[in-house]
């Protein structure tokens, strides 16, 4: 299923896409708070030099800027880096989506992936903030077609959307056929023993993991969770009844994210015991993001041993 | 509109609004006085035979309108007076500010027709008038953008990144009131948080600045507008300088009144004043 030739970083897909939709719609500008060259958006600034513009590091500013742009008919993509979305909270709140404009905004450096930045630019809240918004859709693509399919779905559709993905290579899942569809999530993998619930980055390692169990004789089904507020209820139920154990795997703290998002529909509609993965509400370290996956255990080594110990005291 | 008439409608409008307030329950009697004249002079005042403020009451969202964003949003009222005044929407609208299911809420609101941008924070505005200025400049268009902020909201650290943001883009199609009454929730400006010389302050953002030493005069806040529109790649800045709760004697230069609404007494006492000034 993923193919180790075919490594692409996803935010590149998510430009590809953009690129394609201003070609569509003329009314779509980039917005950014400096970081552009290190977010690759200089694809899009050098195809319509006239229709991105720079905020330097001002991201407060920024997000308020596109509620101007929305005024006159705009259609703003705001890409940032690391936290930038954290200093503008409260401005995503009360001028993008209390008014409902339409609005998308995107973190292209989310998680511990890119951990060398340092804590302070490690993005391990945003789920949790972000789907707390009325009329906020959140996504989180796993690989270069996804955020390329989502961007374009995301630009048909009206009303705010925030994206979370990383800047890293990573194996492509899907193919240039995959169309993305809002509340809509797919099993690439079945297995009747264990399934796991995974969302962006660690899609990949999910995947792996799935393979290694399967040798060892247990079947596991991998659940890709790109849609994550409107979330696939129908799907997580029917898993729900299908495995037996069911684990959830995030590079985003167990708190308020996937994990969170889960429950929520578990809880409601199918109760059953729903174990996690993820960054366990702590803060992390600067170094390399392999490194901090390794020792967070959200590497393919870590998220098998973690799940051994869910099999051995269920 | 004679100067005459300005000031009788000034003094209709203030009545409309803290009739509105009063009957709210809430609001920000204060506030919404201190800007009244820049208001009426936006909304009712000309240059050279045509009008200061262009709007479109048939077509609210004409191609040819100019954009207010009220960043000192909690003065909505005062600016509600006006719209319900013009006709964007019926007058009964006022009796309902606040309530449930009603139109007009608290704060500017775009679905309110007459409303160019939402405001719900303080602080906020002038980057939302920066984007709209920034999205004509790129369409080449030649409307204006009017933005008016208190002066307890330049303690905000976004004002100044808009105000820089505004000179780099060359945005000579925005003007921003300040609406400088020194009063704010707590007390004195000077004393809660100095904000200093404004004029200095945005002169070295890189700012036209064009003090009106009296922000009730309507022949000087004209004049600033007519010098304000013949910037040249500046953003303009119309410092004004106002009286909290101008127009009511018991309540003028008071920060017990900034948010508050009168009461039965005060308002009947104050009408009967007013209605004297435009009757």
């Amino acid at each position: 299923m993923n193919n180790e030739n075919d490594k692409k970083s996803v935010s590149s897909g998510l430009m590809d896409g953009l690129i394609k939709m201003a070609k569509k719609y003329r009314n779509v500008i980039v917005l950014s708070a400096d970081f552009g060259q290190r977010i690759g958006v200089e694809k899009f600034s050098r195809a319509f030099p006239e229709r991105y513009f720079n905020l330097g590091l001002q991201e407060a500013n920024m997000i308020s800027i596109a509620t101007g742009f929305c005024m006159t008919g705009k259609l703003p993509v705001i890409v940032g880096f690391g936290n930038f979305w954290g200093k503008a909270y409260e401005q995503i709140r009360n001028d993008i989506c209390l008014p409902n404009l339409n609005v998308k905004i995107v973190d292209i450096s989310v998680g511990i992936a890119e951990g060398q930045y340092g804590v302070g630019y490690q993005v391990t809240g945003d789920l949790a903030c972000m789907r707390a918004l009325p009329n906020m859709k959140v996504l989180a693509p796993a690989d270069y077609y996804e955020a390329a399919s989502s961007i374009e779905t995301a630009l048909d559709d009206f009303g705010p959307v925030y994206f979370r993905m990383s800047n890293i290579e990573v194996p492509c899942v899907f193919d240039e056929e995959y169309k993305f569809y809002f509340g809509k999530s797919q099993i690439l993998k079945e297995g009747k023993d264990v399934c796991i619930f995974a969302t962006g980055n660690v899609l990949n390692n999910c995947l792996n993991v799935a393979e290694i169990f399967e040798k060892e004789g247990v079947r596991v089904s991998v659940v890709n969770i790109s849609s994550i507020k409107p979330i696939d209820k129908d799907l997580i139920i029917e898993c729900s009844k299908k495995s037996k154990l069911l684990v959830t795997v995030e590079d985003h703290n167990v708190v308020g994210g996937l994990y969170s998002a889960v429950s929520e529909v578990l809880i409601e509609e199918s109760p059953t015991i729903l174990k996690k993965i993820g960054v366990f509400d702590k803060f992390t370290e600067s170094a390399k993001g392999s490194d901090l996956y390794k020792k967070y255990e959200l590497d393919v080594e870590g998220i098998v041993s973690q799940i051994k110990g869910f099999l051995k005291n269920s | 509109m004679d100067y005459s008439d300005l000031i009788k409608k000034a003094a209709q409008l203030r009545v409309d609004t803290l009739t509105a307030i009063n009957k709210a329950g809430f609001g920000y009697s204060g506030s919404s006085m201190s800007l009244m004249e820049i208001l009426v002079t936006l909304y009712y005042g000309s240059l050279n035979n045509r009008p200061v403020f262009k709007y479109d009451v048939v077509k609210p969202d004409s191609a040819e309108r100019d954009y207010l964003v009220l960043s000192k949003g909690h003065a909505a009222v005062a600016l509600y007076s006006v719209l319900a005044d013009k006709g964007f929407f019926h007058r009964s609208e006022m009796d309902y500010i606040g309530k449930l299911n009603s139109l007009l809420q608290t704060s500017p609101n775009i679905k309110v027709p007459g409303i160019t941008a939402p405001v719900a924070y303080h602080g906020e505005g002038l980057s939302i008038a920066c984007g709209i200025a920034m999205s004509l400049k790129m369409d080449r268009k030649l409307n204006h953008v009017f933005a008016i902020l208190g002066d307890g909201e330049l303690e905000e650290g976004q004002i100044w990144e808009a105000a820089m943001s505004a000179v780099h883009y060359k945005l000579n199609n925005l003007i921003a009131f300040i609406d400088n009454d020194d009063l704010q929730m707590d007390g004195p400006v000077r004393a809660v948080m100095d904000i200093g010389f404004i004029q200095s302050k945005f002169d070295s953002f890189g700012w036209k600045v064009i003090q009106v030493h009296d922000g009730h005069d309507f022949d000087q806040l004209l004049d600033a507008l007519n010098r304000a529109f013949t910037s040249n790649r500046q953003p303009v800045c119309i410092w004004c300088h106002t009286t909290k709760g101008k127009g009511i004697p018991f309540a003028e230069g008071k920060v017990g009144y900034h948010d508050v609404p009168l009461s039965d007494a005060e308002l009947s006492e104050v009408i009967s004043y007013m209605k004297s000034l435009y009757e």
